[in-house]
């Protein structure tokens, strides 16, 4: 992973562009339909023990979700006044979620679009050029992937060392690599759209 | 650190209603997290409320040093739709009344 250069701007044609390596288009995929996975996986609905409101209610949750990570993607909106936040989710969750797998949906597209086969060998290259407004959407993937694998990982500020000094056994070490290169694309991603 | 003039001024009669002295006790906050970048977030405050780099830079510096920052003020409405396009961009952001 070491020889991604990350995105860059292409002056002529104002996109942001990025070569990646079979192996990084696949995890990228893969990481993005895991965040889709999980964005539906846990059910968008009310948790009520009321049947009638349960029937009547659909149109979205009103408690926080068990999940963290779900619960660090929708945070919730007044942590001072339970009925407000209850409402906030009840009317913005659900979008919020589809918001987030649609952003993720388009990273697939771009990539399988750029050329990425269902079963790429060594060797392939693909190169991805995005224009401003995919940007967007992508760095709003590429956060909710890092926020997804930073809660599992229970990153905190400052903690360099400790993933430094992690073992080399310890399965924690490839996925916080993973999670570092996808700060990297980010950061290279906002600067060759600020740039 | 303003300038004052001290022409004569005639004031018009007031014509402040009630709605908009109401309208504007809240505020988002956006809260410290160890996982989004310092560029990114620096990043939304530019893109979303369309703030200058520096004010952008300062706010993100804020949330970074005390742990939290008020980015914007308004009416309930209008912050609850800054928290979701805050939550939609992946910030912990929350409201609540300005004086709170």
């Amino acid at each position: 992973m070491s020889r991604n250069l990350g995105f860059s701007r292409h002056r002529r044609s104002k996109t942001c562009a990025a070569t990646f390596s079979a192996f990084e288009a696949d995890l990228l995929r893969s990481l993005a339909g895991q965040l889709i996975e999980l964005l539906r996986n846990e059910e968008a609905t009310p948790h009520t023990t009321d049947e009638l409101e349960a029937l009547l209610d659909f149109s979205g949750p009103t408690t926080e979700p068990d999940d963290p990570v779900l619960a660090r993607l929708f945070p919730t909106a007044y942590p001072e006044d339970a009925e407000a936040a209850a409402d906030f989710r009840r009317f913005t969750e659900a979008s919020l979620r589809n918001g987030k797998a649609d952003a993720a949906a388009l990273v697939i597209d771009t990539l399988e679009e750029a050329g990425l086969p269902d079963a790429p060998e060594d060797g392939l290259y693909v190169d991805v050029e995005l224009d401003r407004e995919s940007a967007q959407v992508w760095l709003r993937a590429f956060t909710d992937m890092r926020l997804a694998i930073g809660t599992r990982l229970e990153v905190e500020e400052g903690d360099e060392d400790f993933w430094h000094e992690l073992p080399e056994d310890d399965p924690r070490g490839p996925v916080h690599d993973i999670y570092n290169w996808l700060a990297f694309l980010q950061e290279t991603l906002v600067e060759s759209l600020m740039g | 650190m303003t300038a004052v003039s001290t022409s004569p001024v005639e004031l018009d009669d007031p014509e402040v209603d009630e709605e908009t002295l109401l309208a504007r006790p809240w505020v988002t906050i956006v809260w410290n997290d160890p996982i989004n970048l310092m560029s990114y977030v620096t990043f939304v405050f530019q893109s979303y409320f369309g703030y200058s780099k520096s004010k952008a830079t300062k706010l993100m510096m804020e949330v970074h040093k005390d742990g939290r920052s008020v980015v914007s003020t308004g009416s309930r409405e209008e912050m609850e739709r800054d928290v979701q396009a805050m939550h939609e961009y992946g910030l912990w952001a929350t409201m609540q009344k300005a004086d709170a």
